[in-house]
This record gives structure tokens, C-alpha cells and sequence, in this order.
């Protein structure tokens, strides 16, 4: 019964948007290429990303403005390469530290596999219009495995691929028109496949999607041209800016013993701001974050200090990770003018992936000979790091308006994690917490610098 | 404005697109070094090792020459070396000579290794043994380590030994022993010899070999059991008979040096081990491992009669003038005496040793003086078999042998370490 009603409600909803805006079907074609970025690693080496090349037509039904679906019909070659680690377990687990385990060097032997699939999408679309209307879509996908290839030095891959994959799509982008009836679309798509593509092996595809291409609209109100890109008549005072900035994130200090450094990061996102009551806003959107630190100090990890008596490298890393933010915050202005202002709210982050990267130094030494080794760092860390970090963030900042009711606007945040961003759980059967030095949360400062546009047609 | 928003958004573009370096290594410096001198040596303390000490060290993969500089120091033994810290030379050598001390008889140098700015490297060690008179010294290493038996004829100057498995013969030093390579497809596991010099060898299937020339060449038995392939115990007694033990199996003896066997009647011992001993009235006396087993025999050993003994007799021996003695386990381990063939028995001495296991090579002698290895005690000494004094108390002891030269061998429990005794001549 409650089912029934919510569906009765969303089906209500629909009926009334549909009520004050003609309908459309849009169709369009798209290329670009892919990342790979495959799921359910291993700790027996290290998977590159790779590119590939995707390809292929949408077709769309929007019931409004701002809500439709789109489905379609992609090609993808997706690329995986695999360096193997020499030693089995990176990171290896901190039992067996001891001064017989050498350095988990990586040999020579590379694992390729190009898979190439054949996608159904259907996804939920919202539209935020605007003279750049922001487009986020998000559904699932079926494939088809159209081809493989595996070449494996070293051992013999016996298992062959999946037949058919399945999993989710995520999508954000940008359109703006060119024509009465055609719009330039850009859109960065995350895949994530939901099932073993290899039998025996827990590998998931995954990949990001960087494409663009157009839209051609069939029916419904032509695509408003009137100034290409730079179209706006709204008053409802709902903003979207898009931000890009940089930002320096570190783990807070004092920690026992261990020399660790900020990092910088990139910013790129939006923000929806919501107007309230006396100038106060609701702020919530989505960002890409990278955050992390430096370590300069010895340890038997790459990523953070943990070691019995000896460590057995001198680690000269970063750890950087990255995070789907969205914050929920509330903004103040300070001014009559509502130029300034500050902010203030949580926020909640989804791990995308985490990496440490750098060098590691350490000498072995024998009863029959010396030697020192350098070790090019570049591990997959994303197993052992938390899905989700949640924190608070400070913040302040200004905006200056431009015509046509645009405006930059200058930000300035703190945010201040919560909780240790390493998996404890993942990594407690393997890692004895006496020999884990701190914990990590993160901090962060970060500047950012805005475009505002309002949406149109409000 | 929005040109600086583009351009800002490129900037972190850039940034956010930095290449690093795929996972490997890189050596960075390599030495590989160590002595050119083979490990665990035996020679007598205060010798020279061979003409001098090399000590070698290659730089990144084949670099040789003045690349090192090595400071050696004597770690235990009391030795002394020529040279104390020198740098290699063009060949990537360094040189030092080393004598050996008399402070223990396990003698170690080590050789610390700093590259040409004076960073410490690394190290390795160097050992060698250096046996010395007059003092029990320990060593571990094969073959002497795991020695189970031994058989020494002291009118030919020939000691032969059976470690793991193989025979050795014994070289011009006591501590030098050299395989005997002639039998060694077989797997052996013990020797012995007659009063005439012959040696018998036992392998673990039940064969039994024989030597008349001191082990240069080796005839093959009549098997005692030949329908098994178990490990029996071969015992030579005095008169030169050779009797065969397996557990469970009814005792046998030859007394044509193995080529025809009698089964010993009475069951006598089938717990696989026991002492022969033919008295000058013609009767034989045994006792097996097991205990109160002491028997006699009239009739060479075709039937026994039981003998009774004091307490809870276990080990057996009789001296050249007929006197019985038994070790029995009364206040620890008790031994008696009897001067009248059984009859009576007195008690000589008593001792309480750390734990008991079956006696076997108990009673030693060379010339006109007794070792008697108590196990689990160490060793006693006595001149009549009366009189005793603790020669070495080791509670670790659990064998004893005496080699040609009259060299005392003493094993551990554990067959991990073996004690030399070298006395100065009298």
C-alpha cells in the first residue's frame, strides 16, 4: 500500500510538470574516451589506468524542464593493465613484518585485457536550466561483451570474460545550444559494473567517461538561442556556480613520531544555492576533492607510519584521495550588500579512489652484501580506505556580480573530518593496531572561485 | 572575469593531471662481499688458518678494486689476526691472518665493511674450530654432531663411526673424520667389532656387513630376519660371537661372524637391546634393556635361566677377571658388584642423576682406567670398578665413546652436540 502511493505520488508529480511544459524527445550522439578504472582489485599489483575510446547515441524523453529519461545505445573498449607486484600482499599485512620480508618490489610482468562491450543505458536525468544548463543522470546499465583479448606473461588467465555486465552509471554535464534545435553536450560518466566479469577473480569493470557530442531536440519548444551560452532571465534567486579551485588538505598534528607534510588538491564542482529567509542560504551540490598528505618518515607502509621496532623503508610519499563531496551548509551575509558572507554546515564524502604515490628508500643488509634501493611508489590504496568521510566545514568569502545577473564568487573553507579515513575493519585481520602509529583524518583548507549564473525560466 | 574563472579551471586541470612514475625499483648501490674461506673448520688451537684470511667485495655487479675499506675483530676463541683494518686492493681483496686462540673451541673473526667514505655497510662472520687438550669441546656440526655409534681398534689405530645414516673413518685427528664412501648406497645404524679386529656394520633394514681389513672393503651377511626389513641392534660379546636384537622379534646369534644364526631360547629379551658377556667357566651372562633381565646360560645360549639380582637391575658388565657388575635403579642408579658369579651382589656406589633413558655404551675403558657414562649425569671415573670419582658432571649426556687414540666423545640427548676429551699423552 505505501508502495502504491509513492508511486502514485511520482507519477502525480510528472503529471504536473508535463502540465506546465511541452514535452520532448531528444536524440544525440556522443564520443570520447574512457579511464579505465577496474573494481575489486587485488593486492597482488598494481592496475594503470588506461584509456579507450566509447562511442555512441541517446535518446531522451523529458517530461519538463528538469526531469526526464534517457536511454540509449554506447560501444566501449575499456583497456586494464596490470603490473604484478614481486611479492604477494601490498600492502602487505603488518604481521608479517619482520627483517626477512624484503621490499615489495614490482617485477617486470604486465597483464593486459581490452575489453570491448556493447551498453544499454537507462538512466534518470535532471536538468538545472541555465545559459549552461547542468545535467545530471543517473541509472544502470546492461552489456554485452563484444570482444576480449588477455595477454598474461606470467600466468595463464584461463578464465574468459563474462558474457553480460551490469551495474550503475553516474553522470554529470553541461549543455548550451547551437542551433534552434541542437545543443553541444559535455558529460563526465562514472560506470560501475556490479558483477565478476572473471570467474575466480572478483574484478568489476569500471571506468570514467569523458564525452562530448549533441543533442538534436524532435519535439516540444525549440532550444532557446537568443545569446548562445549566455542566456539568462531568471528571478527566483535559486543560483548554480560552478567552482574549480585548489586546496591544501594534512593530517592534524602532533603525531607520535611521524613527519608528515600537507599536500595540495584540486576542487571541481557546483553548488545549488538556495535563497532563504534575511539573506541566509542553503548550499548543497557536488564536488570533486582530492585530499591527503605527505609522509617523510620511516615506516614498513607506504601510506602511513606502522612498524614494529625497525622500519624497514625511509617513506617519501603522498596519499591523495579522492572524494565525491556534498555539502549541506548555510550561508550568512555580512553585509547589507550580501557580498560577503560566511558558511557554515556538514558535509559528506564518497570515496572515489586512493592512491599513494612517491618514493621509498631502504637498505638491506646482509651477511653477504649491502644494498640500497630506491622504490617507485604508485599503489591502489582505494581497499583500505573508508567508502565515506563525513566532517563539518567553516568558510567565508565574496562575490562580485557581472552582467547579465552572473557573478563570481571567492571562497575560502576549513573543513574538518570526523573520523580515521583507513578501512580499520579491512584492514584489522591483517594489521596489528600497535604497530599503526595514528590515525588519519582529514583537515583541509581550500579556495575556491566560483561562477554564478541563475537558472532560467524559473 | 569568466576568462579567469576558464583559465583557473585549466590550471586545475593541469595540476590534477601530473604523471608519476609507474610502481619498480632501482638499486641505487649494491656490494655483495665475504670470505673466501671455507666455514666451520676443524683445526687445533693455536694453528694458523691456511695461509691468510681473503676476504672479497664486488661493487655494483662486477666493480672490484679499492672500493672498500674492512675492519676485522676476533669476536670469541681468543685468536689473534695480522691485520685489524686494511681496504681491498685492485681485485677487490683484503687480506688478514689469523691464529687461533685457546679461550673456547668455537673461534669467530668478523669482518665489518664500509665503503670508501667511512659509511658502515654491513658485516659477516667467519668460524672455525680449535680443538685443544685436556678440555671438553663442544662442537655441532655434521658429522660428529649426530654420531649414534662408534667402534675403534686400538691395536690397528682404525675408529669408525656411523653418523646419519653414512660410516666415517676417523683421520689423523681426532676431530677429522672422513666418509667411507665404498658402502655408501646403504643406510646404517650402528658398528661394533670383535676381539680379532673385525668391524660389523648394521644398516636400518636388517643387513649386516663385516670388515677384516679395517673397513676398506665389506662382506655382506646372512641376513638374521630375512623375511623383515627392520632395524635391529648388533652386539658383539667378548668371546667374539655376534648376537642380533629386533623388538619383538626372538634374539639371535652367530658365532661363525654372521654367516649362520641360532634363535636364543626363553624369549630371551625381545625389547631389542641387551649385553653378552662369556664367563671364564664357559657360561654366558645377559641382561637386556629391560628390567631385572640378568640370565644365564650352560648350553652357549640355546637356553637361559633367570639370575636374581638386587633392586631393579637394568645394565650389565663384566671386567677381565670375571667380576659381575650391575647398574640397578635403587636411590637413583646404584652399582653392584659381585666377585662370586652372581651369587652376591654389593653395593658400590650410588648417584642421582637428572632424568634415566636405556643405557647402552655404559662402560668405557682405556688402559687401566673406567668411564662409566651415567646418563643424564655425566661421566665417572674409576681405576677397579669400586672406587669412583665425577670425572664430568653434564646432565645433557646420554652416550660415550673412546676412539683408538683414546680420545673420550661424549653425545648429548638431543644428537645435536658431541664433547671431545683429548688428554695429554702420560
Amino acid at each position: 500500500m505505501k508502495h502504491s502511493f509513492r508511486i502514485s505520488l511520482i507519477l502525480l508529480l510528472i503529471h504536473s510538470s508535463i502540465t506546465g511544459f511541452s514535452q520532448h524527445f531528444t536524440a544525440g550522439l556522443y564520443s570520447g574516451l574512457n579511464i579505465s578504472d577496474i573494481h575489486g582489485q587485488d593486492l597482488n599489483g598494481k592496475w594503470s589506468h588506461k584509456p579507450g575510446p566509447s562511442e555512441g547515441f541517446s535518446l531522451g524523453y523529458s517530461f519538463n524542464r528538469s526531469l526526464g529519461f534517457e536511454t540509449g545505445l554506447e560501444y566501449s573498449t575499456v583497456y586494464y593493465e596490470y603490473y604484478y607486484y614481486y611479492q604477494y600482499y601490498y600492502p602487505y599485512p603488518i604481521y608479517y613484518i619482520n627483517q626477512s620480508i624484503i621490499a615489495p618490489v614490482y617485477n617486470n610482468y604486465v597483464n593486459n585485457m581490452n575489453l570491448g562491450y556493447l551498453r544499454l543505458p537507462l538512466m534518470l536525468t535532471l536538468t538545472v536550466p541555465s545559459s549552461v544548463d547542468l545535467n545530471l543522470r543517473a541509472g544502470i546499465y546492461y552489456s554485452f561483451l563484444t570482444g576480449n583479448r588477455t595477454m598474461d606473461p606470467q600466468y595463464s588467465l584461463n578464465a574468459k570474460p563474462v558474457k553480460t555486465d551490469f551495474g550503475y552509471i553516474f553522470s554529470a554535464g553541461i549543455s548550451c545550444p547551437v542551433s534552434d534545435k541542437v545543443k553541444a553536450v559535455f558529460n563526465v560518466n562514472y560506470i560501475t559494473g556490479r558483477k565478476q566479469f572473471l570467474n575466480d577473480y572478483r574484478y568489476r569493470n569500471g571506468m570514467t567517461e569523458f564525452v562530448a557530442g549533441i543533442n538534436y531536440t524532435f519535439t516540444g519548444k525549440p532550444v532557446d538561442k537568443t545569446a548562445g551560452c549566455q542566456r539568462s532571465d531568471t528571478s527566483s534567486g535559486i543560483t548554480v556556480t560552478y567552482r574549480a579551485g585548489a586546496s591544501v588538505s594534512w593530517i592534524p598534528q602532533p603525531v607520535m613520531n611521524g613527519r608528515f607534510y600537507p599536500v595540495t588538491g584540486q576542487i571541481l564542482g557546483f553548488s545549488v544555492n538556495v535563497p532563504l529567509a534575511r539573506g541566509m542560504e542553503f548550499i548543497t551540490g557536488a564536488a570533486f576533492e582530492r585530499k591527503g598528505y605527505a609522509l617523510k618518515d620511516s615506516s614498513n607502509v607506504f601510506y602511513r607510519l606502522a612498524y614494529s621496532s625497525d622500519p624497514d623503508y625511509y617513506v617519501h610519499t603522498k596519499v591523495q584521495t579522492d572524494y565525491a563531496v556534498i555539502p549541506f551548509l548555510i550561508g550568512l551575509p555580512l553585509d547589507r550588500s550580501q557580498r560577503i558572507f560566511i558558511r557554515s554546515g556538514p558535509w559528506l564524502g564518497f570515496k572515489l579512489s586512493s592512491r599513494t604515490v612517491g618514493t621509498a628508500f631502504n637498505t638491506i643488509r646482509s651477511y653477504s652484501g649491502y644494498t640500497s634501493q630506491k622504490i617507485y611508489v604508485n599503489d591502489d590504496i582505494t581497499r583500505i580506505i573508508k567508502g565515506a568521510d563525513s566532517g563539518w566545514l567553516f568558510g567565508a568569502g565574496f562575490k562580485v556580480p557581472l552582467k547579465n545577473r552572473s557573478g563570481l564568487e571567492f571562497d575560502l573553507h576549513y573543513s574538518v573530518g570526523f573520523g580515521n579515513v583507513f578501512d580499520d575493519p579491512e584492514t584489522s585481520g591483517t594489521e596489528s593496531a600497535s604497530y599503526v602509529k595514528h590515525e588519519i583524518r582529514n583537515r583541509t583548507v581550500s579556495f575556491t572561485i566560483g561562477y554564478s549564473i541563475l537558472p532560467s525560466g524559473h | 572575469m569568466k576568462k579567469i574563472f576558464i583559465l583557473v579551471m585549466l590550471a586545475g586541470l593541469c595540476i590534477s593531471c601530473v604523471k608519476y612514475h609507474d610502481p619498480a625499483y632501482e638499486t641505487l648501490d649494491n656490494y655483495s662481499f665475504g670470505f673466501q674461506v671455507m666455514q666451520g673448520q676443524k683445526y687445533k688451537a693455536g694453528d694458523t688458518v691456511g695461509d691468510s684470511i681473503q676476504f672479497y667485495v664486488v661493487h655494483n655487479t662486477g666493480m672490484t678494486g679499492n672500493t672498500a675499506t674492512i675492519a676485522f675483530e676476533v669476536l670469541s676463541g681468543g685468536g689473534s689476526l695480522t691485520v685489524t683494518e686494511t681496504k681491498t686492493n685492485s681485485n677487490g681483496i683484503a687480506y688478514t691472518g689469523w691464529k687461533l686462540g685457546y679461550d673456547s673451541p668455537l673461534q669467530k673473526i668478523r669482518a665489518k665493511v664500509y665503503d670508501n667514505d667511512g659509511n658502515y655497510l654491513s658485516y659477516t662472520d667467519l668460524f672455525e674450530y680449535g680443538f685443544r687438550k685436556n678440555r671438553w669441546d663442544e662442537i655441532s656440526e655434521s658429522p660428529d654432531g649426530g654420531i649414534i655409534d662408534m667402534a675403534a681398534d686400538t691395536v690397528n689405530n682404525i675408529t669408525l663411526m656411523v653418523s646419519g645414516g653414512q660410516v666415517y673413518r676417523q683421520g689423523d685427528e681426532y676431530f677429522d673424520w672422513q666418509v667411507l664412501t665404498v658402502i655408501n648406497n646403504l643406510s646404517f645404524s650402528s658398528v661394533e667389532i670383535d676381539r680379532s679386529g673385525i668391524f660389523y656394520l648394521s644398516t636400518w633394514d636388517g643387513s649386516i656387513l663385516k670388515s677384516t681389513d679395517g673397513g676398506n672393503t665389506w662382506l655382506t651377511c646372512t641376513k638374521p630376519y630375512p623375511d623383515l626389513s627392520i632395524s635391529t641392534n648388533t652386539y658383539v660379546a667378548n668371546d667374539n660371537s655376534v648376537w642380533v636384537f629386533a623388538y619383538n622379534y626372538p634374539t639371535k646369534y652367530s658365532y661363525d661372524g654372521g654367516m649362520t644364526w641360532n634363535i636364543a631360547g626363553s624369549n630371551l629379551s625381545q625389547w631389542g637391546y641387551g649385553d653378552i658377556f662369556r664367563m671364564k667357566d664357559g657360561s654366558l651372562l645377559f641382561h637386556g634393556s629391560n628390567c631385572c633381565s640378568l640370565n644365564r646360560s650352560t648350553d652357549n645360549g640355546a637356553t637361559w635361566t633367570p639370575v636374581a639380582t638386587p633392586g631393579l637391575s637394568i645394565k650389565l658388565y663384566v671386567d677381565d677377571d670375571d667380576n659381575i657388575y650391575i647398574v640397578t635403579q635403587e636411590n637413583g642408579l646404584s652399582i653392584y658388584r659381585s666377585s662370586d658369579g652372581g651369587g652376591t651382589f654389593d653395593k658400590v656406589y650410588s648417584i642421582f642423576p637428572q632424568w634415566g633413558t636405556s643405557m647402552q655404551n655404559t662402560f668405557n675403558k682405556w688402559h687401566n682406567t673406567y668411564y662409566i657414562l651415567i646418563p643424564g649425569y655425566g661421566i665417572l671415573k674409576s681405576e677397579d670398578l669400586i672406587h669412583y670419582t665425577v670425572f664430568w658432571a653434564n646432565d645433557n649426556l646420554s652416550e660415550m665413546f673412546i676412539d683408538d687414540k683414546g680420545t673420550l666423545i661424549a653425545r648429548d640427548h638431543f644428537m645435536h652436540d658431541i664433547y671431545y676429551y683429548s688428554a695429554d699423552p702420560q
